[in-house]
């Protein structure tokens, strides 16, 4: 009797907590029903002034839907979250006083279907600001939720990153290490990594190349490859380490990322590479040993600095290797079988005139 | 002293006057510098010759040398077509060269500046800009495709112009050039539909929206781009009871109960891979958590094309929730490239 009442209470109160959950349709508009398109550019930028000045920039805005879209614009500030250059996203809160430093005109506005909006994002640097500041500008649709279920909304975030060239400021970076993604490869690419810190107060971008060469001393004309790193200019802040994943591609044969009508396919996360045979490229075999040395430089306000570093790694197509080895052998082997055959041809030979004789 | 054939000499030189007819009149001239055509080293090898008018003249749109060794040289190459892809390319410029009636042998080397050739760099053969010039057959420079100079500078305009040279002694100077503006990246982020159905909870039991959520990120920014997601109660909250169910991230068939999402796949057609972030890259009622902090869901390392993913939402709420009407959530999708 106990477990029958006890099913019945528990019964009820399953029923009395199901809980549904409509579908609702949130937004004011039309357009709303249909989705959410937003084009914002740039996707980030660079300010610099001094403290007691303004400074300016335009952002743009473009609602890529049918209908009209009211927009407004948040604003949060970021940090570093991991060492490629990701912004952990962090909502304002009072204390963060500067992001009260920035006003925009418009500062809400309807964004007319696919006709872009140009924002102007205004500074008012005051004279007690040091260092550097980041700033997250996300403009979003203005959605009215409904009072059940899940709506959803989507916004773009404009990365600005302000530098109050201040006094107080040092600029400083080291390379924490350069290393190469194997020692040994059978074929290019050869994917490095930089790894930057940042050991000043004030978020600093850094370019360079890596310049790959078969000596050690690097002289003029050893080099056989540049690349180029971060040509995305790209930010490191205060404190923080970026890693700059860069690739030698200049080799035959060479692996590429597949393509199938134009396009790169990709497999669980990953590019799909294939081996590229361009014959063209046949005098880009590379085997052995090869050196790599990194320059980058920054600016510490007043001159460019240079950081470097150097490692070395292998080039063994040990494919190729076995294949030219088993053709040599081949051919050895076929030279002494004629010479063989020659040497019992000529005996035979001399073996007939003597009996004739 | 002197002989009579010396002083007539001298006469003769002192009342002489030089060439002239009613057509023309030679003014002036003088021999050239003389020199050898032959010196050369390791490092050089230089051209001269001996008798030969010098000058050179000039306005604001010609400049005319005289001369054997500049009629060696040849046709100074027209500006080159450039293009930013319709307003796309934002760190590269594709160029054509527009060699007119050069020889096919001829080699050219480009000049590139962000400022009026104030600064000048020179394209290398792999595209990115040097500071040493690098002559290349037309055929080398892409041909009638063009090739591309990279590694420039959004929203910044570039002079480029282009030099030829065949064999010694033909380098033509740097000729007039052309100029073209690269683009702003941008990023844009779809979210499709605006709301999503997950029907009635049921305690104890893990409930899946209806109505899956595509969001699609297409960007050009060279280090990619992430999608982040937060809620506005960061679970599914209930005004009216005053009770939230938590988003979370695990197992739901093991908790007691949350609110999380799921990405099923993403794809895209060209660039990323876009690939889903942990925890929301997982399976069966492994759901990531809705915060009201941002959570990276999607991350792409570089440029991405029609990048899309399709997310869907779990909830599993207990026997012991307050049952209501009004449980909501608004989840807002950010997009944001890399600093």
């Amino acid at each position: 009797m106990k477990k029958v009442s006890k099913l019945l209470v528990e019964l009820s109160v399953a029923l009395v907590v199901s809980i549904t959950l409509f579908t609702v349709l949130p937004s004011k508009t039309m357009a709303a029903s249909i989705g959410l398109s937003i084009t914002t550019s740039p996707v980030n930028e660079v300010l610099s002034s001094k403290p007691g000045t303004e400074v300016s920039t335009t952002l743009h805005v473009q609602n890529n839907n049918a209908l009209p879209l009211p927009m407004t614009i948040k604003l949060y500030t970021f940090s570093a979250d991991g060492n490629s250059g990701r912004p952990l996203l962090i909502p304002a809160t009072p204390a963060d006083i500067f992001l009260n430093w920035a006003h925009f005109t418009p500062s809400s506005f309807v964004a007319q279907p696919d006709v872009p909006v140009a924002v102007t994002m205004t500074i008012d640097i005051p004279k007690t600001a040091s260092l550097g500041y980041n700033y997250g500008v996300a403009f979003e649709p203005v959605i009215t939720s409904a009072n059940k279920g899940v709506s959803l909304n989507g916004s773009n975030v404009i990365l600005i990153l302000l530098d109050t060239a201040s006094g107080n400021e040092v600029h400083s970076i080291q390379v924490t290490s350069f290393t190469a993604s194997k020692k040994l490869y059978e074929y290019l690419p050869v994917t490095f990594y930089v790894n930057i810190h940042n050991n000043g107060n004030v978020f600093l971008s850094a370019g360079g190349d890596i310049f790959v060469s078969k000596t050690a001393n690097f002289l003029p004309g050893s080099i056989i490859g540049t690349i180029a790193v971060n040509t995305a200019q790209g930010n490191i802040l205060p404190d923080t380490n970026r890693v700059f994943q860069e690739q030698w591609t200049n080799g035959f044969p060479v692996f590429q990322p597949k393509q199938i009508d134009g396009h790169e396919i990709s497999k669980n996360n990953k590019i799909v590479y294939q081996l590229n045979w361009n014959f063209s490229q046949v005098d880009k075999l590379r085997f052995g040993k090869y050196y790599a040395k990194l320059i980058m430089s920054y600016s510490n306000g007043e001159r460019q600095v240079p950081v470097t570093a150097v490692l070395s790694f292998w080039v063994m197509p040990w494919k190729l290797m076995l294949i030219a080895l088993f053709l040599l052998l081949l051919i050895i082997g076929m030279v002494i079988v004629v010479f063989l055959l020659i040497h019992r041809v000529r005996r035979l030979q001399r073996g007939t005139s003597r009996r004739r004789g | 002293m002197w002989g009579i054939k010396t002083i007539i000499g001298l006469s003769a030189l002192m009342f002489a006057s030089f060439s002239a007819s009613g057509t023309y009149s030679l003014n002036s001239y003088s021999f050239g510098p003389g020199g050898t055509n032959s010196a050369a080293s390791n490092t050089y090898r230089t051209q001269s010759n001996l008798g030969e008018i010098s000058g050179t003249a000039n306005s604001n749109t010609y400049t005319s040398k005289s001369g054997a060794v500049q009629t060696e040289q040849l046709n100074v190459p027209a500006a080159p077509t450039l293009s930013n892809g319709s307003g796309t390319y934002y760190n590269e410029l594709q160029f054509t060269l527009n060699t007119g009636i050069l020889p096919s042998s001829t080699t050219y080397a480009i000049a590139v500046s962000p400022n009026n050739f104030t600064t000048t760099y020179f394209v290398q053969a792999t595209g990115a800009l040097g500071g040493s010039q690098v002559y290349q057959t037309y055929t080398a420079w892409g041909g009638s495709s063009g090739s591309y100079m990279t590694g420039l500078s959004n929203s910044t305009t570039y002079e480029v112009k282009v030099a030829a040279m065949e064999g010694l002694f033909t380098n033509t100077e740097f000729g007039p050039y052309a100029s073209s503006t690269t683009t702003a990246p941008s990023i844009s982020l779809s979210i499709s539909p605006t709301s999503s159905n997950l029907g009635s909870l049921t305690a104890g039991s893990v409930i899946t929206s209806t109505t899956n959520i595509t969001a699609s990120l297409t960007t050009d920014a060279e280090s990619g781009a992430n999608v982040f997601v937060f809620g506005q109660y960061g679970g599914l909250r209930s005004p009216s009871k005053s009770y939230t169910i938590a988003g979370v991230s695990g197992n739901l068939a093991a908790l007691p109960e949350g609110f999380g999402l799921q990405g099923v796949n993403a794809t895209q057609s060209s660039g990323g891979p876009l690939s889903l972030v942990s925890p929301y890259n997982q399976s069966a009622n492994n759901v990531g958590i809705d915060s009201t902090a941002p959570y990276p869901i999607l991350t792409t390392p570089k440029e991405v094309q029609s990048g899309s993913s399709v997310i869907e939402l779990q909830a599993k709420s207990a026997n012991i929730d307050p049952a209501a009407i009004d449980y909501q959530e608004q989840l807002t999708f950010s997009a944001a490239a890399a600093f």
